[in-house]
């Protein structure tokens, strides 16, 4: 963690009630994940830029939407969205802005030396172990195997010692737990 | 802080704050109609420039990306086959890079215009006068990067095919905005540029300078020119006007004086008016009579609107016809006639016939005139003509109680 030691769901907290900084600092200590997660399933740094700043804005208006409740899983509940994001990137094949223009965040340029930094980020952080502090272990393997190694079911069970609807389940639940009461933007 | 990701975190605290931006969003997104054409379709954008009397060899800076990842069904589309940098090169008052102008045709049939320094066989802005932290160096703009995006970061306009325009602006030398405040560049680091697509039958253009007359060829078929002198006469350094027309003649702007036009074999000129007050004396052949413009249809179909509570509309409607090109398309417009003028959020999209279209509208009561307003969806068959013709559609009308 950088910064103060507030924990996310603190910081969360504060920032519903119009703190920026508190938001501002649940960025810096988030954006390194968020980025190596993105990075490798994108074809370029602009991309998982873009991706980075709708996440974010997704999640700030999620936040400050008082009928919702904060996530228990901060990291969970940013990492869903991220996903969300980037499944919907694939499917229409560009990155939306509904959130950054819902916040009024004027496009930003990027350039040489900021798509360096990203890609030193992303490729600097460790996604499964960040996951690792949020997942029993062995849901925490199961679910490295299949969604950031992108193996077979087949191929886990295998390295796992246990049988593919052992493996099917653990994935399954590690997603549950992710996903769990995050009610993360579409 | 200047790197992207300390942007983006700056973006989000301000975002965040109790106090930050939401409320006043979108105002920009917003486009008042009718507006003039000139206004329409002039993006003039501007900024800062500082003395760049310097000649030879800059070296290349980051690329000038759009704002926003460009596609090809939606906005201006991207560049496509035909884009191309046109030969001409203008020198600067000061010397260093010359001034071009490249064409870009998009997938989406619009024919845009940018005007830049030139490097080699790049058009691009200069990293001065506050412009990308003064490095110095020469930004190659992509050629993505026109009007219809709300770039802020270089001169372009789009036309429809087959339209001519004659503009102006008044620009920082180095062909950028940045972030110095415009009042802070001196005049003499100001450029008054005129440029313009006239079309096939365009010969030259007519422009004065210390009482000396300079007649300029216009670039064959396309008629484009460019005209780059010091700074401007007047005041208007944050603005670029122009005009705009469909019928082959245009006004003269900017320094332009005349414009000489070969019709049927014959020359004749289009002169600027004597003043703001008068208007031109077209002196080129036109129709005797006007076609009058039929009405528009209505269809009243069902429009569907749901009301936010922070006063965001979402409009929803089934498209009647396809929108396959950006010279055509749908707009949600909300009257406002006590303001006199109609707020209208363009669909700025391809569109499948029958296809179910959602459009948010915040603050829709901005302007409202009482405790309801009404929300129209028009379907525009060429969107540079105003008002609405017999091609044109009002899909359907809802009123909406605050």
């Amino acid at each position: 963690m950088n910064g103060s030691s507030r924990p996310d769901d603190v910081l969360l907290r504060a920032a519903r009630d119009g703190d920026g900084e508190a938001f501002g600092e649940f960025y810096r200590r988030r954006r390194a994940l968020l980025l190596a997660y993105l990075r490798p399933r994108v074809p370029n740094a602009e991309t998982a830029a873009d991706l980075l700043a709708e996440t974010f804005a997704a999640a700030l208006i999620a936040i400050r939407d008082t009928a919702r409740s904060l996530p228990d899983q901060p990291v969970a509940w940013l990492m869903t969205i991220a996903r969300n994001k980037l499944i919907d990137s694939v499917r229409r094949g560009r990155v939306e802005q509904a959130a950054r223009e819902r916040l009024a965040l004027a496009p930003l340029e990027i350039d040489d030396q900021d798509i360096a930094r990203i890609d030193e980020l992303a490729a600097s952080t460790d996604v499964a172990g960040s996951l690792a502090e949020l997942l029993p272990a062995d849901q925490h393997a199961a679910l490295k195997a299949r969604i950031l190694d992108e193996l077979g079911y087949a191929e886990i069970a295998s390295d796992l010692r246990c049988s593919e609807a052992v493996v099917r389940k653990r994935v399954s639940r590690a997603l549950r737990t992710l996903r769990a009461g995050l009610e993360a933007p579409e | 802080m200047s790197g992207y990701l300390d942007r983006l975190e700056q973006q989000l605290i301000d975002a965040a704050r109790a106090d930050g931006p939401e409320r006043r969003r979108r105002a920009a997104r917003h486009r008042t109609i009718p507006v003039s054409a000139a206004a329409a379709v002039t993006a003039l954008l501007v900024a800062s420039a500082v003395a760049l009397a310097v000649t030879g060899t800059f070296s290349t800076g980051s690329a000038v990306r759009p704002p926003a990842r460009p596609v090809a069904g939606a906005g201006a589309g991207i560049a496509a086959r035909g884009t191309r940098l046109l030969p001409m090169r203008v020198a600067d008052p000061a010397g260093g890079l010359p001034w071009g102008m490249r064409l870009v045709h998009t997938t989406r049939g619009l024919v845009c215009v940018q005007v830049g320094r030139i490097d080699g066989s790049q058009l691009g802005v200069l990293g001065q006068d506050g412009a990308f932290d003064d490095d110095g160096r020469f930004h190659p703009v992509a050629p993505d990067v026109v009007e219809y995006h709300r770039s802020t970061t270089e001169i372009s306009s789009c036309l429809a095919p087959g339209q001519t325009a004659s503009q102006e602006a008044n620009i920082p030398q180095n062909g950028v905005f940045g972030a110095r405040h415009p009042q802070a560049i001196p005049k003499s680091a100001r450029r008054w540029i005129s440029y313009g697509l006239l079309g096939p039958r365009a010969v030259s253009v007519s422009y004065t300078t210390e009482d000396h007359e300079h007649i300029l060829p216009v670039a064959r078929g396309s008629g484009a020119y460019l005209v780059v002198l010091p700074s401007p006469p007047k005041g208007g350094f944050e603005t670029g006007g122009g005009a705009l027309s469909t019928t082959d003649f245009v006004t003269p702007q900017g320094a332009i004086s005349s414009i000489t036009y070969r019709v049927h074999g014959t020359l004749c000129s289009e002169s600027r008016p004597a003043s703001e007050a008068s208007s031109a004396h077209p002196q080129c052949p036109r129709p005797l009579v006007a076609p009058r413009p039929e009405a528009p249809r209505r269809l009243h179909r069902p429009i569907a609107v749901r009301l936010a509570a922070d006063g965001t509309a979402v409009v929803t409607f089934t498209a009647p016809r396809a929108v396959r090109s950006a010279l055509s398309g749908y707009t949600v417009e909300i009257p406002s006639p006590c303001h006199e003028g109609t707020d209208g959020i363009p669909v700025e999209r391809d569109v499948r016939a029958d296809e179910a279209v959602h459009v948010e509208i915040p603050s829709a009561f901005v302007n409202a005139c009482g405790h309801t307003v009404t929300v129209r969806v028009v379907y525009e068959h060429d969107r540079e003509r105003f008002p609405l013709g017999e091609d044109d559609l009002i899909v359907g009308e809802a009123v909406v109680k605050r």
